[in-house]
């Protein structure tokens, strides 16, 4: 019996995620270098992970209020105001989410109608265009360019509007790019939001792994907090992916809306969790920026690679991911990444995983040891220069 | 300290090289050259300085002597002793370092002068050598020895704790 007709429409024509596919490859092979992890290669600061026993051992296993404790809300509270130059009240402008992937979830249910248009840019991280379908909206997507080193313009933006579009979805360090956008581009988007009365979700996952400049967040932009809803976690900073923490700040109303989806949804995120994330936000600073300067290392080391290996690489201001273009090879980045695979035992991400505009590049994340670095740069001469001389 | 040697240390600890030392591993010198976009010479060149300042001390295996095949015994001892005119614990601190049995030695705050790490080939050796050459030495007032019975983590390696590799996927978004 075919069981397709009882799947609603929407999701049946959702596209597969391209990560996916090229999982299955991956996961089939033996002793991969893989640069196709989007996480830290660290593993949760073991004072996090010891406040998050000592929860269970108090006996911390019960239901959370819908918001999140009020405790972690008023880290947070501190934290975003520290460090982002926001201000928002514990009481009802905040709420915990399992991870940023629900935020943006909660977001999209809370906000979009039937038919409503959301920009985003693109090559992106892949649940965005989803996330916007699975709520019934328009995909708008707005192309970032190799030559802005990957950031989002407003011209792009200007280019790509239409009537009817309603939130405008930033991820500023960029996943896959790395890149981002300095005070200057950020203020003419939100003049641009303004101009255009978008509501924004700024998802700044990234933004404590800014390498060049000063993070500028857009809701700490004159007139933009009551337009912005923010989106941050602690999966990437404070390496705690597995944990699926994070959270949304915004104005009340926005916040009490998604707050009813979460409640009927989710309920609340785990309380370990969030007993854990607490113990990251009072304690955890000079852990996360040890692993980011590592990051850092890296990332002018393997974008170096890239570049002399003829890999034309952007140097990305944020983020550990590097997105060198592939398409001088003269292979798609299909071809290139399973190429690589197969003869070379590399493992990169098709760049077109995360939008069309990611056509001709693949993404590396760097997030692991030199050593492997040091040999996947390896490997990839070898097979840059093995497909040159096929040519 | 002065101001100006802690920022030595500060200087000291954020060089690239030294970074690369700590968080590397077990990288070797054409491997660090590498990622510090440097040649070998020249890595060889910044290694040879940091000794030449005595920053660098030297490179040492980091060994489980706890397992019972090693033959080590070792002890920490807490040792009083008399301050000189002129010279304060120095003298008799550096002394007593010369011993081959001596690993590390300390001067400490607290209800004793110098902490100092011995190694010995067996209990016995370690005793001697506390009641024969260090408890005898002019100035010394008192040794308190501690034997150490297990080890739990020797320089940042975890020794008891099973730490399984984290199983990363292969791909993810």
């Amino acid at each position: 019996m075919d069981n397709s007709r009882f799947i609603a429409k929407h999701v049946l024509n959702l596209p597969k995620s391209g990560i996916r596919d090229f999982f299955e490859i991956v996961a089939k092979m033996k002793d991969v270098i893989s640069l196709g992890i989007g996480e830290p290669d660290f593993d949760t600061p073991w004072h996090i992970r010891e406040a998050g026993i000592y929860a269970l051992e108090k006996g911390k296993t019960h239901y959370t209020s819908n918001l999140g404790l009020i405790e972690l809300r008023r880290a947070i509270s501190k934290y975003v105001e520290k460090n982002f130059s926001i201000s928002y009240a514990p009481e009802n402008e905040i709420i915990i989410t399992v991870g940023v992937s629900e935020a943006l979830d909660l977001a999209c249910r809370a906000l979009i109608n039937p038919g409503d248009k959301v920009m985003y840019h693109q090559p992106c991280y892949v649940s965005y265009s989803p996330s916007i379908t699975l709520a019934h909206g328009l995909a708008v997507p707005v192309p970032t360019f190799a030559k802005d080193d990957f950031a989002l313009t407003v011209e792009a933006l200007r280019a790509a509007w239409q009537p009817g579009c309603k939130l405008l979805m930033l991820n500023l360090p960029c996943n896959p790019t790395g890149g981002t956008c300095d005070r200057a581009q950020i203020e003419a988007i939100a003049k641009f939001a303004i101009e255009k009365d978008l509501l924004v979700l700024s998802d700044e996952i990234y933004s404590e792994l800014t390498f060049a400049g000063v993070h500028t967040s857009i809701a700490s932009l004159p007139g933009m907090q009551e337009r912005t809803i923010f989106l941050h976690g602690f999966s990437k900073a404070f390496a705690m992916t597995g944990w699926r923490i994070g959270y949304a700040c915004g104005p009340a109303a926005l916040v009490e809306a998604m707050m009813k989806v979460h409640q009927y949804s989710m309920l609340c995120a785990s309380i370990l969790s969030q007993e854990a994330a607490i113990e990251a936000l009072v304690r955890g600073e000079d852990a996360m920026k040890a692993m980011r300067d590592q990051y850092h290392r890296r990332r002018d080391f393997m974008v170096r690679r890239f570049n002399e290996i003829g890999l034309k690489c952007h140097l990305p201001r944020g983020s550990f991911y590097a997105f060198p273009e592939v398409s001088k090879t003269g292979l798609s980045e299909k071809d290139f990444a399973v190429g690589l695979l197969q003869t070379e035992k590399v493992a990169m991400v098709p760049g077109t995983a995360f939008g069309p505009n990611g056509s001709g590049f693949c993404r590396a994340c760097f997030a692991t040891s030199y050593e492997q670095l040091i040999e996947a740069a390896t490997r990839l001469e070898r097979y840059v220069a093995a497909v040159a001389a096929k040519k | 300290m002065d101001l100006l040697d802690f920022f030595a240390i500060i200087t000291f600890l954020m060089k690239p090289i030294v970074k690369l030392l700590l968080e590397g591993g077990s990288l070797s010198t054409a491997q660090m050259a590498e990622v510090l976009n440097l040649s070998v010479a020249e890595v060889e060149q910044q290694l040879a300085d940091l000794k030449a300042q005595n920053l660098l001390l030297g490179f040492r295996p980091v060994l489980n002597l706890t397992r019972e095949d090693s033959g080590v015994v070792r002890a920490v001892i807490e040792v009083r002793i008399t301050p000189e005119r002129g010279g304060g614990f120095n003298r008799l601190a550096e002394r007593i370092s010369r011993f081959d049995e001596v690993e590390s030695c300390f001067l400490m705050s607290g209800g004793y002068d110098l902490l100092v790490f011995v190694n010995g080939a067996s209990l016995q050796k370690v005793a001697a050598f506390v009641s024969e050459k260090l408890s005898t030495l002019e100035g010394v007032l008192s040794t308190a020895t501690h034997f150490m019975l297990r080890s739990y983590k020797e320089q940042g390696f975890l020794l008891e704790v099973k730490t399984e590799e984290a199983v990363r996927l292969k791909v993810a978004p």
